[in-house]
C-alpha cells in the first residue's frame, strides 16, 4: 500500500472526495481488499469523534421509528429462522459425512460364536452354531430324512462357491470340528447348506444332490 | 469507560445486530438505546435543526433494519458502521436537497506550531479515542478542516471554498495531516 493509495483511502473515509472520485474509489475498493481494509481501518479510526457531540433525541423518535417498519414482518424472520435452520442442518450433514469420511472405518470385529437357522424344503431345519475359537460347530438337527443318502455340510462363502465342511450326522446333535483350512471361510454375512449326497460325502467336492436345508450365518 | 466495559458493549451491540437482521425488532431498540444518541449527534452536526436531525435519525434505523444482515464484524465494529451509515445517510440528504454548508472556515492560520485556544478546550473535553489526541498534534487550520470533513461532511471543494483557499492549496494541506495523523495513530 503506498503512501498515495492510503491517504485515498483516508480521503475516502472522511468523505473529501467529489462523487466522482468517491464513486472510482468505491469500485476499486470492491475489487482490491487491501485497499478497501484501509479505507475500514480510517474509519475505525474516526468512529471516536462522535463520543464529543452526543445528543439526547426526542423520545418520540423510536415511536416513530417503530410504527415506520413494516407491519407483519414475521414473515421474514420465519424464513430467516428457516433458512438458519435448514444451513444449520446442513451444517451437521456435512460435519456428519465429515466424520463418517475422517473416521477409521472400524474393521467390526468377527463375533466369536456364530449361528445359522438352516430351512429347507419340506420342512427340513437344523440349527447350527460354531465356535470361532474351537473351530467347532454345534448342529441341532431337525427331521431329515436322508434315507440310503448323506447328508453333507457345505459353508458357502463370499466366492458362492461351496465348500464342503463334511459328512454330518443329522440323527442327533452333534459337534463336529472343522478341517483348519476352512475355519476362516466361516463368517457372519456368509451361509451353511446342507445337501444329499453319495455315501461318504461328494465325490465331486461340490454339492451334487438336492439342497435341502440353508441358512446366513449372523454373529451372536 | 474501561476496556473491558467497551469489549462488552462492543459483543452486546453486535450480538445485537445479528437478531435484528432476523426480524427482531426488540433488538433493533436495544441498538436504538445504545446508539441513538451517538448517531444524533452525528446528525445535528448535519442538519443543525433538530426535527430535519430526527428525521435522518429515523431513516437511519429503518436502514439498520433492513441492512443489518450486511453488517460484517470482521470488517468493522458496529458502532463505526452504524456512525458511518449515519454519516453517509445525512451526507446524501443534505446533497440531494441541494444543501451545503457554508459557514466561512478560518483554515488559514498557519504557523507550524499554533495551537487555537478554543478547540484545545474542545479537544480536552472530548472521548478517549487516539484520534482525539492526534489531532492536537496537528496546527489550528489542519485541525479545523478534518473536522469539517469528518463532522459535517465537507469535500474537497467545500472546505477550499468555505475557506478561500485554491483547491490544490487544501488538497496539499489535507494530505499532509493525514499523514501526520496516520503516523500518530499507527
Amino acid at each position: 500500500m503506498t503512501d498515495d493509495d492510503d491517504i485515498l483511502a483516508a480521503e475516502y473515509a472522511l468523505g473529501l472526495l467529489d462523487a466522482t472520485d468517491a464513486a472510482k474509489t468505491e469500485v476499486r475498493a470492491q475489487s482490491d481488499s487491501a485497499f478497501s481494509a484501509r479505507i475500514d481501518w480510517w474509519r475505525e479510526q474516526l468512529t471516536p469523534l462522535v463520543d464529543a457531540t452526543e445528543a439526547q433525541p426526542n423520545n418520540k423518535v423510536w415511536t416513530r421509528i417503530e410504527a415506520a417498519l413494516p407491519q407483519n414482518d414475521n414473515t421474514r424472520a420465519l424464513m430467516q429462522r428457516w433458512r438458519a435452520a435448514a444451513v444449520g442442518s446442513m451444517a451437521v450433514a456435512v460435519a456428519l459425512v465429515g466424520i463418517i469420511v475422517l473416521r477409521p472405518i472400524p474393521i467390526a470385529p468377527q463375533p466369536h460364536v456364530m449361528v445359522a437357522a438352516l430351512k429347507g424344503t419340506a420342512g427340513a431345519s437344523a440349527t447350527i452354531a460354531y465356535e470361532s475359537t474351537t473351530g467347532q460347530l454345534t448342529i441341532a438337527p431337525g427331521v431329515f430324512d436322508t434315507t440310503g443318502r448323506a447328508a453333507e455340510l457345505w459353508i458357502i462363502p463370499g466366492d458362492g462357491t461351496p465348500r464342503s465342511l463334511g459328512v454330518i450326522d443329522v440323527s442327533h446333535a452333534s459337534h463336529p470340528s472343522v478341517a483348519p483350512e476352512r475355519r476362516a471361510l466361516i463368517k457372519a454375512g456368509t451361509s451353511f447348506a446342507i445337501s444329499l449326497e453319495p455315501k461318504g460325502g461328494s465325490p465331486t467336492g461340490l454339492p451334487t444332490g438336492p439342497i435341502i436345508g440353508a441358512g446366513k450365518i449372523s454373529g451372536v | 469507560m474501561s476496556a473491558d466495559i467497551k469489549l462488552l458493549e462492543r459483543a452486546a451491540l453486535s450480538a445485537a445486530l445479528q437478531r435484528v437482521a432476523q426480524g427482531d425488532r426488540a433488538a433493533l431498540q436495544d441498538v436504538y438505546r445504545r446508539t441513538s444518541a451517538k448517531l444524533f449527534g452525528v446528525c445535528l452536526r448535519i442538519f443543525p435543526d433538530r426535527d430535519e436531525a430526527e428525521d435522518v435519525l429515523q431513516d437511519v434505523f429503518i436502514l439498520i433494519w433492513q441492512k443489518a444482515a450486511q453488517y460484517d464484524p470482521a470488517r468493522a465494529s458496529p458502532i463505526t458502521w452504524l456512525v458511518t451509515m449515519t454519516r453517509n445517510r445525512a451526507i446524501d440528504r443534505l446533497r440531494a436537497r441541494g444543501g451545503r454548508i457554508m459557514t466561512p472556515i478560518d483554515a488559514i492560520a498557519e504557523p507550524a506550531d499554533e495551537r487555537a485556544d478554543a478547540f484545545e478546550c474542545l479537544v480536552t473535553a472530548e472521548g478517549e479515542g487516539q484520534i482525539v489526541k492526534c489531532l492536537e498534534t496537528l496546527n489550528a487550520g489542519e485541525q479545523v478542516l478534518i473536522r469539517s470533513a469528518f463532522y459535517e461532511g465537507a469535500t474537497y471543494v467545500d472546505l477550499a471554498e468555505r475557506s478561500a483557499t485554491p483547491l490544490g492549496t487544501i488538497k496539499s494541506r489535507i494530505r499532509r495531516a493525514l499523514l501526520k495523523l496516520r503516523e500518530c495513530l499507527s
